[in-house]
Formats: structure tokens, sequence, C-alpha cells
């Protein structure tokens, strides 16, 4: 079966809705979900971040995003990070 | 709040609903009330002779003042949660009736009145007030035996919880966990992911030191003075209040890693829970004494920074709350549970454990299987927790746009 993949904002005191601090996304496999965050490493990390917040954490909202407002939001943390450098 | 029935022979004794009026008061044919009978009825169908004022003479007996003293403790709604839900259920329904939630609503007037030196028993009270106060007992009545119901219903369930959770331990043993620790340069890691360099590793050590002192210092003593002013409610977890130091670096690697363009300070003071205290309230009292109890919060200094209603999850179920004392900066969490939810939150702790270990490992060492079941547990535990009433109430903070 394919793997069905749910993309997330990471929003915070320093971010919004419509700037999203961080992206996450929820992997669907046969046999269960994998999450990840778009790490500082620039990779794809695994992350318990969307698990807590199901647990009432509430550090970090997590808003469901489109893959497209997903990739936009990883090129734009490339690009910060190239900045940096 | 106790109300004590009137002596025998009390003349400023609320009368029942057919008892001869006063001069002057009002009387109306039950049709010509609006909403009378209607309401009575929608309350609980087919008992609406009870309610209404012009039922049978032989009622009259039942509600008269010279009925037997005994009755005094099983008509008071307002009395601890506990003795209420063991004496209604014992009672005859008929009395339901009997019982005035407020008295106010049932005060005679008259010459009889003013000789009791009772300026506001003079005072006219409409048979809508009446029914009013009878509909109002009602609804105590029912969600009082509603929560003792529940109580009830969980405390059935949890052997069974409990030895589901012991069979899912045998299923999957806990497996080796990354050990959190200092290495000697001074970084700190726990596991692949989770690490911070010499420096984080010194300002995270540092802040968990002044975020014990501040808790224990400030953040303590006014959840104290919060907890002293209801005895109905009582502070928990506070052997727990001050999350451990590995586990708040744990928190902050995680953090910091999904959050790039942030310093760890930065991410460090956003962390909400480094600082937490619960407050437990039974059920019937749950969605008032937490509407009440964020004014508290809010009149010792504290500022509300998000609220989150939980009720509604499946994996979890209280209201959690952020608070920031405004001179520090510092934040602390606020739960509010009911007994049931928050023993429901402790019987799921291990699973969530468990669940954020395996999450935060590489996703090839990752066990799905396990990871399924945990889910699964945690919301067979929570499903069995009862929602107390009125948790609508209590609104998320910031309220979402959409409502």
């Amino acid at each position: 079966m394919a793997e069905k993949i749910t993309y997330y904002a990471l929003i915070d005191d320093f971010s919004s809705r419509t700037e999203p601090g961080g992206v996450l996304r929820r992997v669907g496999r046969d046999a269960g979900n994998v999450d990840e965050v778009f790490s500082r490493n620039l990779t794809w990390d695994p992350s318990p971040l969307l698990r807590g917040a199901e647990r009432g954490d509430t550090m970090f909202d997590f808003a469901e995003i489109t893959e497209d407002e997903a990739n936009e939001i990883v090129a734009r943390i490339r690009a910060e990070a190239a900045q940096a450098e | 709040m106790r109300i004590d029935q009137p002596e025998p022979g009390d003349p400023s004794a609320p009368p029942a609903p057919d008892a001869p009026r006063a001069p002057g008061a009002e009387r109306r044919p039950a049709a010509e009330r609006p909403g009378a009978t209607e309401a009575a009825a929608e309350r609980r169908p087919g008992r609406d002779t009870e309610a209404v004022p012009d039922r049978p003479a032989r009622r009259e007996s039942e509600a008269v003042p010279d009925r037997p003293a005994r009755r005094e403790s099983e008509a008071v709604p307002d009395r601890p949660a506990q003795h209420e839900t063991e004496a209604v259920p014992e009672r005859p329904p008929r009395h339901e009736t009997e019982a005035v939630p407020e008295r106010s609503a049932r005060r005679e007037t008259g010459p009889a009145a003013e000789a009791a030196g009772r300026p506001e028993a003079r005072e006219p009270v409409s048979r809508a007030d009446q029914i009013a106060a009878h509909l109002r007992y009602r609804e105590t009545v029912s969600v009082t035996l509603q929560a003792a119901a529940d109580r009830a219903a969980w405390a059935q369930a949890r052997p069974e919880l409990r030895a589901a959770w012991e069979d899912h331990k045998e299923r999957y043993p806990e497996r080796t966990r990354a050990v959190p620790h200092t290495t000697p340069d001074g970084s700190w890691s726990a596991g692949e992911h989770r690490r911070l360099d010499p420096e984080q590793n010194t300002e995270a050590t540092k802040a968990h030191a002044d975020l014990a002192d501040e808790a224990d210092r400030h953040i303590l003593p006014a959840l104290r003075r919060i907890e002293a002013a209801d005895p109905d409610r009582q502070l928990a977890g506070l052997e727990h209040m001050v999350k451990g130091e590995d586990r708040l670096k744990e928190k902050l690697a995680d953090a910091w890693s999904g959050r790039p363009g942030l310093n760890v300070m930065q991410v460090l003071n956003m962390i909400p829970d480094a600082v937490r205290s619960t407050l437990t309230y039974s059920s019937e009292r749950y969605a008032d004494g937490v509407i009440t109890d964020i004014g508290r919060l809010k009149a010792e200094g504290f500022e509300l920074l998000k609220l989150k209603n939980l009720w509604h999850a499946d994996q979890y179920k209280g209201v959690n709350s952020q608070w920031r004392r405004p001179d520090t900066g510092t934040r602390f969490e606020m739960q509010f549970h009911t007994p049931e939810s928050l023993d429901a939150k402790e019987l799921t702790h291990e699973a969530y454990e468990r669940i954020r270990s395996n999450a935060a490992l590489p996703v090839d060492k990752q066990d799905l299987d396990e990871e399924r079941d945990l889910e699964n547990f945690q919301r067979h535990v929570n499903a069995q927790v009862a929602t107390p009433p009125g948790t609508d109430r209590i609104k998320d903070f910031p309220e979402k746009p959409n409502g």
C-alpha cells in the first residue's frame, strides 16, 4: 500500500499560520505512523513533537497543510540556513 | 451551603405549590403560565405533575414544614459531593420536589413573614421563579446522579485497564532506552538525534536550577493561596512539579531540532511545562471550578498564554494551560482534571513515555506495532473517562478563528 503523508505547519510564539516556524510530516504506513520534522540539519528527522501535542502538550500548535505549503516552508528554511552561513 | 428546613410551625416556611396563597400572591391556572408545564415535561417526561404548582392536594403533606427532620440532610444540594451521591440515590423520587435549592425562590409573603422580621421575606415570588428554582434543583440532582454513576463506572473499569497495561508490558518488554549523559567535553546527548553542545548544555542546566528555585519561591506559594480559596478541590502532582533535568534537556533537544531559526534559549524559554501543577475537581464542580481558578490565577498576576480544552481528544482528557510570570517571563503549566481524568493520565503515562521514546528513534528502529498498540491503549483508557458537564464553557485561548 502506498504511504500516505500528511503535513503539518509548526506554529509558536515566533511564528504564525501564515509564516510557520517549521514543518512536520506524518507518514502513514501499513505498520503504523512515523513522524518526521524538517530539522535544523536540513533533513527529515524522527520527532515526538506531534505525539506530544496529541497528549496535551501546548508548546507548539500544529495545523494541517498541503504538500505545496510544506515544500514552501522547507524551501524557506533552506534559504535562511544558506543565508546564515 | 446548607439549607435548613423550617421548624414545625415556622410561619416563614416555604409553602407547597398548592398551599394556600398569601394575600396578593399570584395565582393563575397552569395553562396560563407560559412554559411552566412544558418546561417541566421537557426535563422529566411523565413526571410533570410533580413539578407544576397544581399537583394534587396529597402532595401538600410532603412539603409542609412539619415533615420529619431526617429529610433535611437529603434535601441539601450544595453539600460536599460525596455526601450528595451517597444520599440522593436512596431517596424516593417524589422527595426531589421537596428539596429547595434556593430558598429565596420559595419565600412567602404576608403578615407572618413580616412578623418573622425578615425584610426580604416580603418580596413576592412569582410562580415562574418557583418553577425555575425547582428545575434548577432537578438539574442538580441529575448532575449528581450522573457523576456518581460515572465515578462508579471508572472504578469498575480501572482493574481491567490496569490488567491491559500489564498485558501490554508482557507482550512488549521495554526496550533499552538511550541513557541521557554528559560527555567529558560538556555536551549532552540522549540517543542519536537528541544532542546539546557544551554551551547549550550549560545554559539548560542553569535554566533548570533557576526554574526549580522560582517554582519553589514564587509559583508554588501562589498556587497554595489559590488552593486555599476553595476546599472542594486540591493541587496534585506537586512531587513532580519541576521536570527532571534530563527530561527537560530531551524536550529542549526535540523542540530545538524542529525549530530552525531560533537559538536554544529562545526555545528553552518557550517550554511551557518545565514547571507544572494540577488542580482536580469533582465532576459536578469541574467547569465552574476551572473557570473560577483561571480568574484566580490571573488575580495572582499570572498571564494566560494558552489554554487547550482537550475533553474532545481521544488520547488525553482534561484542560491544559500555559501561564507566565510577567516579572521573569517564566512559564508554567496548569492542568485541570477530574480525579478520573488524572487517574487516566497517570495510568497511561508509561505508555506515553514509550511512544515518545519510540518516536525519537531512527525510523528503521521504531517499533510501529507496539506504537499502534500503545495509542490504542491510551484511547481505550480515555474512552472510559466521562466528560464533566459544562466543559464546552471552557474556551480555548487564544480562541480558534472558527470558534
